[in-house]
């Protein structure tokens, strides 16, 4: 093996057993999860996702082909070793409102410990180290219940940190997080695969997140393959717009996320140099039904944000702002 | 740090309250009753140097030290067993009478009562063969009703619909115990009426090793399963995920609710609320939801409630006789619920 694999499949089939019937959600995956990479796993709803991920983690039994990590089968492994090599975050409510912080992480040594949980010199210092990195020390000794849902993930994260596994999965970690702890956690987990070399699989529904931080993409398609790959050459490959078929979201190749397709009622041809203005006076003509077409009779200049000149067949007008532009077209 | 501090110094407070508690009401239990023994005597009795009056010496060994020990083991038991419960079930208003484990243990005794010919009458003065058989149908009782609760609680989501299975499935064991009282004796419908009313004077002297031993024996193992419940505080999937096998540590965990459930059911009746209430007080008093420290503390503060329910039947015990047992409980459990209830958006734990 040339390259390191923390976690690979073969013709892996995922999906529920009814009696003797197989309810097949996905088959013939071959996946691969690397050390030191973030993975983010894109697909829409209901196509898989969490099926994929419990899958893995070995808490739903698979239907056919094989897991393997680190080349070694999961059924050969033991609860006890799977739980040093896998770690999880869900977005489970839990009723761990009455731990601390510190008694949460420390439950990530559970794995080491011995048959009373009880914590040696190491541990003490795996849970310090963790709860370090996952920037949530200050508020090691309060109750998970006083903490705010970013402060919560990144607990969660920390107690992962201290179980201190190869490998990382975290079923919509930013799923209930306003932008600013959204981002935090997002950094957190990149720099987890790029400094400490962890393979971090995240599923997650932020596309331009995903896309700005994944080295690796998975994403399930609406026919139910998973396209595996790196970022920006699946990107540019157009896979990303296989997530649906059909439907009103399209894959804005720009700015790197799914945008609503609009009517197109007329054209304008823009001519714009600074690329920042260009964007916004694109995006308010999109909406007002323009499309942007160099050939057109109608034509906007613009110099400044303040100073926005309409020509339409040879008769000029100066616009002092892009809401009066939009009102004189 | 002061913080941390702060909060190992509560959940000291917290364990020696609880201890202190224990040995005044102890005391308490042993000094109060119909007959007025003095302090002294009772001293002189306890230490083997024996009393002037030798009804004081009877009342003392034959009567009042056994039901001072059983209450303490009895209140400890289901205590336990409720915190078991609520952890394995992950939620908080579980507890081995609400969820019909009590009753079902209360008709394997019926079962076995019935079959044996007798009347519960005889429960008190069997044989040692006799224990054991109405021990045996207690636990096959709460275990048929645990591991029907195990299936519904796979079955159906959310905790409130646990808790109404489970008073259904209590509502129908209480009509099989009403149809084996509509076959039975005059006397023994009367005998079950009273069991039913939980006492803990039915421990005799003879009989307490065996209790003791059975009640320790599940306690010792329930505290041997910190690890894991601290694992299921965060749900099953993360306890798996940590290491635990789950399918095996919730029957060892429902196994152990149901001994010490059956034993003290079968033995002082089936006692309300203890189970559901203790578990919330001590959490509340220590304020932390980690089992290495809730586990003892609950013991401690379940012998404590049990000690003060039955200091509390006796005290009228000179005009009216002892009140029963589950007449008290009520009135202590019913207020911390209802305080739980309306203070549960500032309770940790339930966040």
């Amino acid at each position: 093996m040339s390259r390191m694999v923390a976690l690979n499949t073969h013709d892996l089939a995922i999906g529920y057993r009814h009696g003797k019937h197989d309810m097949v959600i996905m088959e013939g995956l071959d996946l691969e999860l690397k050390p030191g990479k973030l993975t983010a796993l894109l697909g829409a709803n209901g196509k898989g996702k969490s099926t994929l991920m419990r899958t893995l983690a070995g808490s739903q039994p698979r239907l056919s082909g094989e897991i393997e990590y680190a080349g070694r089968d999961i059924d050969k492994l033991s609860r006890k070793e799977l739980s040093r090599m896998l770690s999880l975050v869900y977005t489970d409510r839990t009723q761990a409102g009455g731990l601390t912080v510190k008694e949460l992480v420390s439950l990530g040594r559970q794995p080491y410990t011995g048959f009373f949980g009880r914590l040696d010199d190491e541990d003490r210092a795996a849970v310090d180290a963790a709860m370090e990195a996952s920037g949530i020390r200050h508020k090691q000794d309060n109750f998970l219940a006083e903490l705010s849902d970013g402060e919560r993930q990144k607990a969660m994260i920390a107690k992962v940190l201290a179980q201190e596994t190869p490998i990382i999965m975290l079923d919509e970690p930013t799923a209930f997080l306003d932008v600013a702890s959204k981002a935090d956690v997002v950094k957190l987990l990149h720099l987890l695969a790029h400094d400490k070399g962890k393979a971090v699989l995240l599923s997650t529904h932020d596309v331009s997140q995903a896309l700005l931080l994944a080295d690796e993409l998975w994403v399930i398609t609406a026919d139910r393959q998973v396209v595996q790959g790196y970022t920006e050459d699946l990107v540019l490959d157009g896979v990303m717009q296989k997530m649906w078929d059909g439907g009103n979201a399209c894959f804005n190749m720009t700015i790197g996320d799914f945008d609503v397709e609009l009517p197109v009622i007329s054209s304008v041809a823009l001519d714009c140099r600074d690329m920042q203005l260009r964007h916004w006076i694109g995006n308010a003509l999109r909406r007002n039904g323009f499309g942007i077409d160099d050939n057109s009779s109608l034509k906007v200049a613009v110099k400044g944000k303040d100073e926005i000149i309409v020509t339409n067949r040879g008769r000029q007008l100066a616009c002092g702002s892009v809401k009066e532009l939009m009102e004189t077209i | 740090m002061n913080e941390k501090t702060h909060t190992y110094r509560r959940s000291r407070v917290a364990i020696i309250l609880f201890v202190l508690l224990l040995i005044v009401l102890f005391v308490a239990n042993l000094v109060v009753g119909s007959v007025n023994i003095p302090i002294d005597e009772v001293m002189s009795i306890l230490s083997g140097n024996g009393s002037s009056n030798e009804a004081w010496e009877l009342i003392m060994l034959q009567s009042r030290v056994p039901m001072t020990v059983t209450a303490v083991l009895a209140g400890a038991a289901l205590a336990v067993s409720g915190l078991l419960m609520q952890t394995t079930f992950n939620n908080p208003l579980a507890g081995p009478s609400i969820l019909g484990v009590s009753t079902g243990a209360s008709l394997g005794v019926a079962v076995v009562m019935l079959a044996l010919g007798g009347e519960f009458g005889t429960l008190f003065g069997s044989t040692i063969g006799g224990y054991i058989s109405i021990l045996a149908g207690a636990l096959a009782g709460a275990a048929v009703i645990l591991s029907l609760l195990i299936i519904f609680s796979s079955l159906v989501r959310g905790t409130t619909m646990l808790l109404i299975v489970g008073i259904m499935i209590s509502y129908l064991s209480s009509s099989v115990i009403s149809l084996l009282n509509f076959f039975s004796t005059q006397e023994g419908v009367h005998s079950y009426v009273i069991w039913g009313l939980g006492n803990f004077s039915g421990v005799t002297t003879d009989s307490l090793p065996a209790f003791s031993i059975i009640i320790i024996a599940g306690m010792v193992w329930a505290m041997l399963m910190a690890k894991p419940l601290n694992a299921l505080l965060l749900g099953t999937r993360y306890a798996e995920n940590l290491g635990v096998n789950i399918r095996r540590t919730r029957n060892e965990l429902l196994l152990i609710t149901g001994i010490l459930t059956a034993a003290a059911t079968a033995f002082c009746g089936p006692i309300a609320f203890v189970g559901l209430v203790v578990p919330h007080i001590a959490r509340l008093l220590l304020n932390s939801s980690n089992h290495n420290i809730l586990l003892p503390a609950t013991v401690l503060a379940g012998a404590d409630i049990a000690l003060l329910c039955q200091l509390i039947s006796v005290l009228p015990a000179s005009s009216i006789g002892i009140i029963p047992i589950n007449a008290i409980t009520p009135a202590i459990g019913v207020p911390v619920i209802i305080y739980i209830i309306l203070n549960r958006e500032k309770i940790q734990y339930f966040n």
